[in-house]
This record gives C-alpha cells, structure tokens and sequence, in this order.
C-alpha cells in the first residue's frame, strides 16, 4: 500500500478499523444488545414496509388519506385473519401437541427469510419455522427484536430427508440441498424408489424435527452409473406468498 | 461534506432493499465508484457507516462489514491514483476483486457470481457518480 498517497488520510483509516474491531468485540460481549434492540425497532418496520411494499406492488394504491387510513387497517385485518386462519390449521394438523409455537411475521426476504421474532421472545439458532405442518426453515442467526431463517433453497442448506409416496409409504433417505435458488435431492441410493410427485419430509435427523413436508419431487435425474441418485424438489409454499409464519420454541 | 452525505443515504436505502427485497449486492458497486471518486477520508467515513447500516439490517455482527469495507476502501485508496481510476474497465475490474475480499471477509466465501453481478452494476455506477461530480465541478466554475 502507498501510505505516502494521502498521509492526512490513513491515521482516520486506522482509527476506523479500530473503531470496527471494538464493535466487533462490544457486540460479541453482548455490550450492543440494548442498543441493537432499540435500533431494530426503527429498522424492522421499514423493512416490513417495504416488504408488504413488494407483495402488494400489482394492487392499485389510493391517493387520500382517509382511503389510505382504510387501506391500511385493511392490510392489518387482513393480517390478523390470515394469522388466526393459520393458527387454527396448525391445531388441526397432526403436529405434536407437546410443540410450543411462536407466530411472527415475515418482514423481509433476501438471500434469508427475516421474521420479527427474535432473542426477547425466546426464539434462538436451530429452531424450526413452519406453516401449518409444512417446514420453511431453520433460524440461522437472531437478533433482539429479529430472527434469519434459512430456507432449504439456501446454498448452505442441507437437511437430512425421507421421502414418501402418495400413499404414505417410505420409498427413500436422503440429503436435500439447497442453492442457485433451487432445491435438489441427493444422496438417494440408486436401489430405492424415486418418482415424479413423491413427498418429500424432515428425517428428524441433525437437529431438524420429524415429519414435517418440505416439497414434492418434480424431476429425477436418469444417470445410473452414479452411486446415487437426484431429483428435483419443488418446495411446497412460495415463501414469498407468505406472512406469517411460526417458530417451533420447543419439542 | 453534503455531497457525502446524501451519497450515503443513497446508499442506505440501496441497503434496505438488499437486505430486504434483494439478494444481490446492489449497493457495493456505487460504494466502490464514491472511494474512487471521493477524497479518501470521505470514502473512509462512507465505508464505516454503510458496514454499521448493512450490518444492523442484514442482523449480522455490527463491526463486521465495516471493517470489511474499510479494508476495501483501504485497497483502493492505495492503488487509485496508480491508475486511470475513473476509467469504467479499471471500476470494473477492482469491483470484482474488492467484492470477493468483502465477501472472504464477511461470509466466508466467494461468490463469482456475486463478483460478476456487482462488476456489471459497476459501470453505471461509476457513470452515474462522475456525471454527479462533473456537474459539481462546473457548479463551482
């Protein structure tokens, strides 16, 4: 590096990565927790506007006030219904009764799903995110007020998996992989059963709970000389249509 | 001062839709135009504050991107006045490496694709910043 280019320059260079590292270091403390809370109080609603922003981006907007007023409150009956209707179908769907849920809200979705549940209401890494008794998820990371999903389209995604036919009969073990934004199963050995239309469901293996569905086999790959065999997954809910969703807090 | 300053909120709000909407890192090519084009201490100021923004809305470790970024603006500070640092091929090429140094840094990765994506976004980004500044400097004439 040429330090002789702009002298007056680098001692703020130097000040500025020191003043990174000790945020670094505070943050690993837990010294920046109130003052992270306090900040995702301001972020998450912006982002869940401009999340909503982008679901609704085809739906005509009102210009007055008073129809915007109306529109909004709208949105949050609608919301409320939507989070009732889907607490009524996880209690009706054969999960464990023993399963705790949190419900939260979907204020983001990048390269990880964003939801507004985090540290304060008891949700941490490794928990399970589901709709209904479909999985979307693993919290990969949490904030105070917010929490990051994985999503099994994740290039870092890889869930130990079963798959089983129409009829509820397991064909087949595997790995579902995710990247480039597609699901792919691997790892299915060549012996055991792989069709078009097939459920595929969590192992209850590595930490992820049993016998939630994830997708549905689209596609599988001819080539016999591999070990194993791979399909296509197609995953069961566009997470892009979804805003509420619910965090497993305990098995 | 000022011109910084709304460059920044620029960037703030390219980082809500990245963190949000966004997968692809839409705001590292126009941070990466505005260290070649800004004084250096500007640029330095714009790295900590777009790493604190990105890092409190994408819920990673705050400091993190920050000091990622700073290393980036580090490198070009270095090397811009070596070259014809305005010129697009020369933007072009020093996005795709200061991305994949940001992106060891703060993921532990590489991701080429990530590269190519904020290369491309490069040239109108350094269009759009020395049309900015030109306009600036003819103010000033």
């Amino acid at each position: 590096m040429r330090l002789k280019d702009s002298p007056k320059s680098w001692p703020l260079f130097l000040l500025l990565i020191f003043a990174s590292l000790a945020l670094l270091l505070a943050g690993q403390v837990g010294l920046l927790a109130p003052f992270r809370g306090a900040a995702e109080k301001i972020t998450l609603p912006i982002q869940s506007a401009l999340y909503r922003g982008q679901q609704n981006v085809l739906s005509p907007t009102p210009f007055s006030f008073s129809e915007q007023k109306i529109a909004s409150l709208e949105a949050q009956l609608a919301l409320l219904t939507e989070e009732n209707e889907q607490l009524r179908q996880l209690l009706g769907a054969p999960l464990p009764p023993s399963w705790r849920f949190l419900p939260a809200r979907v204020v983001g979705l990048a390269e990880e799903m964003v939801i507004d549940e985090g540290q304060v209401s008891g949700v941490s890494p490794g928990m399970a995110v589901i709709s209904e008794e479909i999985f979307i998820g693993l919290v990969a990371s949490v904030t105070p007020e917010a929490a990051r999903v994985r999503l099994p389209s994740h290039a870092d995604s890889k869930i130990p998996v079963e798959v089983v036919t129409q009829e509820g009969l397991r064909t087949a073990k595997g790995l579902l992989v995710g990247g480039k934004g597609e699901v792919r199963l691997t790892r299915v050995l060549q012996k055991e059963d792989l069709a078009p239309g097939y459920l595929v469901m969590t192992a209850g293996e590595a930490g992820y709970p049993a016998g939630l569905a994830i997708g549905r086999i689209t596609a599988v790959s001819e080539e016999k000389r591999e070990p194993y065999q791979e399909a296509q997954v197609e995953p069961l809910v566009d997470p892009r249509q979804l805003t509420t969703v619910f965090v497993v807090l305990g098995k | 001062m000022r011109t910084t300053l709304s460059w920044f909120l620029v960037l703030i709000l390219l980082i809500i839709v990245q963190t949000t909407i966004f997968s692809f890192p839409i705001f590292f090519p126009l941070l990466l135009a505005l260290y070649v084009n800004l004084p250096p201490k500007d640029g330095f100021w714009l790295a900590f504050g777009s790493g604190a923004a990105l890092d409190l809305f994408a819920g990673t470790a705050l400091g993190r991107s920050s000091l990622a970024l700073l290393l980036v603006a580090g490198l070009v500070n270095a090397y811009k006045r070596r070259y014809f640092s305005t010129h697009p091929a020369y933007t072009f090429s020093l996005t795709f490496v200061g991305f994949l140094v940001f992106d060891f840094i703060t993921r532990a990765k590489l991701s080429l694709a990530g590269a190519v994506f904020a290369s491309l976004l490069s040239l109108p980004a350094i269009l759009l910043v020395n049309r900015f500044s030109k306009e600036k400097e003819e103010l000033k004439i």
